[in-house]
């Protein structure tokens, strides 16, 4: 008698505990859903679902590396994410860090030029007007433009930035929301724009000009608000040209032929990296956080300065190589650089390990610690330090 | 009108080398500045030499015309009077109006400076290289040799340089140590651009194994940049001479004239 009472007295706890759990989890999702419409605005505003969904394509197991590519030309390579992007002569394809193939979309251009954003790419044909936002699971959208785009950018929010030669203007810079509605323009009527890039606060644009005055070559920064006409900062560099404009962490950071540059959120210079009288050979400014600089002029003096700059204009390692640089790629503060048949792996700008992969490398690109090679007939993946 | 040849000594490290150049402050410019105060003019110079950003010169020779009258042992003392303390005229004397500092130069001496110890020296920075790997003389000294002779050293040429005749003969190369400097020297009738510096990297790299002592003959014959060593730092080169057919200056083969 005292055991039925037991085993009874024991089915009503756990019964209790049963719903207790269900309880809780009812409260969890209707949390969850009360905080997702009081936030839907901001949601929206930092793609939260799609970047939800962007990281949950690339999970699961693939059939692993090497992927064989033979037949196909492949142009690019961009990390997104964990995921790589890999741009060929017909297609683009998102690869997730296992090896399975998330997507293919043919592009239809003759020379195609991909820019990788959060979680989308920008696609467009050289001096063409067609622009196409693509994502690992869908088209996002096209346009057409007035003029044959120049240049363009997309940023980590996806918003993207295009400059195109106008037919009474010398540049005009048209900076497009995630939906492609038009959010600001600007126009130069002398100077050149050979660079833009735009905040991830989807309120400032920076643009790159070039122009010559007298013999000398001048090139412009300029940084824009979107709730203003005319840039808020202008700032001349003569006898320099502007190779990039990336926007980190809040911070801009402008690399000239000459040196880099880093402004803060209100556009004051807080931070100046010369290089000297070197020449710049490389450089990848793709990292959140990090700058990589290649500096210096193998070929006369035999070797180059590897250095890493942070997001605050700070450098934060460097090393003396004594070889010749034919690609480079950098994660975080992580680089990889190809010699020969030989990789360097710098962490911090100090020498981490050295490779010799038995295969012929066309390319090279590090997403994260997975570095891929791209040989002639394959797709490889290697885990780095 | 005077021909005037200046020998000047300067510490090239503040400079961006001899020639005046925009945006640079340089020897030269330095030079004319202090000539404009003294002599009331902004004389054009010659130079023997266009030396490179960071080069120092133990005797550098150039010339300017002048009508001004002043003595040259004032114009001596008065330039060393206007003169920053790392710029300094040790010779002042007239020449023929038509010597020309830099197409009459017969020949050249530099000397390298190699600072070759672990731990580098606070009185040699900026005017010696700081070279840690132990050198060994010996294989230094076979390098040496093998540099000399008549060449075409568009190996030991810059890429940049579109000099079209590269044969140069250079007629004495030597290295010596005392303790932790070691000097390294090179005399010939005339250097390529970054020729010296390139010598000096190609032994390093000879002493590093990168290259063998044997190597350099057919270094010097391919003619191939590509081929030769690195191109050693500006700091640690000294224009040490320079040669012409004119009274105590005139070349005897290894010999300093003083």
């Amino acid at each position: 008698m005292a055991d039925l009472e037991n085993i009874e007295h024991l089915r009503k706890k756990r019964a209790r505990i049963g719903f207790l759990k269900k309880a809780l989890a009812l409260l969890l999702i209707v949390a969850a859903i009360a905080l997702a419409v009081a936030f839907r605005h901001e949601i929206s505003r930092l793609n939260l679902v799609e970047q939800l969904t962007s990281h949950l394509v690339g999970i699961g197991s693939g059939p692993g590396w090497p992927v064989d590519i033979s037949g196909i030309t492949v142009r690019e390579m961009a990390p997104m994410g964990n995921d790589l992007a890999v741009l060929t002569d017909t297609d683009l394809i998102f690869y997730s860090a296992q090896g399975r193939e998330i997507r293919r979309v043919q592009h239809g251009c003759a020379n195609p030029v991909m820019k990788v954003g959060g979680t989308r790419v920008l696609l467009y044909d050289t001096g063409s007007r067609e622009i196409r936002v693509e994502s690992k699971t869908r088209t996002v959208g096209s346009k057409t433009m007035e003029y044959a785009v120049d240049t363009g950018d997309i940023s980590a929010n996806n918003c993207v930035v295009l400059v195109t030669q106008g037919a009474r203007y010398a540049s005009e810079v048209t900076v497009l929301d995630k939906n492609l509605a038009q959010l600001y323009q600007w126009r130069s009527a002398d100077s050149r724009v050979m660079v833009a890039a735009l905040s991830d606060q989807q309120d400032e644009m920076a643009v790159g000009t070039v122009n010559v005055r007298d013999g000398q070559l001048y090139s412009t920064l300029l940084l824009f608000r979107f709730d203003e006409e005319q840039e808020y900062v202008r700032e001349e560099l003569a006898g320099e040209l502007i190779h990039s404009l990336r926007y980190k962490q809040g911070c801009l950071q402008a690399l000239s032929s000459r040196r880099l540059l880093t402004f803060s959120e209100t556009g004051k210079r807080m931070a100046e990296y010369s290089l000297g009288e070197e020449t710049l050979t490389a450089f990848d400014s793709g990292a959140e956080l990090f700058t990589t600089l290649l500096v210096g002029d193998y070929r006369e003096f035999k070797e180059l300065d590897l250095a890493i700059v942070d997001y605050t204009g700070a450098a934060v390692g460097g090393s003396q190589l004594d070889f010749q640089v034919e690609d480079s790629t950098a994660a975080g503060d992580r680089v990889v650089l190809q010699s020969g048949g030989t990789l360097y792996l710098y962490g911090g700008g100090a020498l981490l390990d050295e490779m010799a992969p038995l295969m012929e490398i066309l390319d090279i690109q590090l997403v994260g610690k997975n570095l891929y090679l791209l040989t002639p007939s394959t797709l490889e993946k290697i885990t780095v330090r | 009108m005077r021909n005037i040849l200046l020998t000047i000594s300067y510490l090239g490290t503040r400079y961006h080398g001899f020639q005046v150049q925009k945006n640079a402050v340089t020897v030269a410019q330095t030079l004319q500045d202090a000539m404009e105060i003294l002599l009331g003019r902004r004389e054009d110079i010659k130079g023997c030499s266009r030396t490179d950003a960071g080069v120092h010169a133990g005797f550098y020779c150039l010339n300017f015309k002048t009508e001004n009258p002043m003595p040259l042992p004032r114009i001596q003392r008065g330039l060393n009077g206007l003169l920053p303390w790392d710029i300094s005229v040790r010779g002042c004397r007239e020449v023929p109006e038509d010597f020309h500092a830099r197409y009459d130069v017969l020949g050249k001496r530099y000397r390298y400076l190699i600072w070759n110890s672990p731990a580098r020296s606070p009185f040699w920075e900026g005017r010696a290289y700081s070279y840690y790997p132990p050198l060994d003389l010996e294989k230094a000294r076979a390098v040496c040799r093998a540099y000399v002779g008549s060449h075409d050293f568009s190996a030991f040429c810059s890429v940049k340089s579109d000099v079209e005749d590269r044969v140069r003969t250079v007629t004495h190369c030597g290295i010596e140590r005392e303790g932790d400097l070691v000097t390294f020297t090179v005399e010939g009738d005339g250097f390529l651009y970054h020729m010296v510096r390139i010598m000096v990297g190609t032994m390093f790299w000879v002493n590093e194994g990168r290259l063998s002592v044997e190597e350099i003959p057919a270094i010097i014959a391919s003619r191939d940049r590509g081929r030769a060593g690195k191109t050693a730092p500006a700091c640690g080169l000294y224009l040490d001479r320079v040669f012409y057919d004119l009274e105590g200056l005139r070349w005897e083969e290894g010999k300093d004239l003083g």
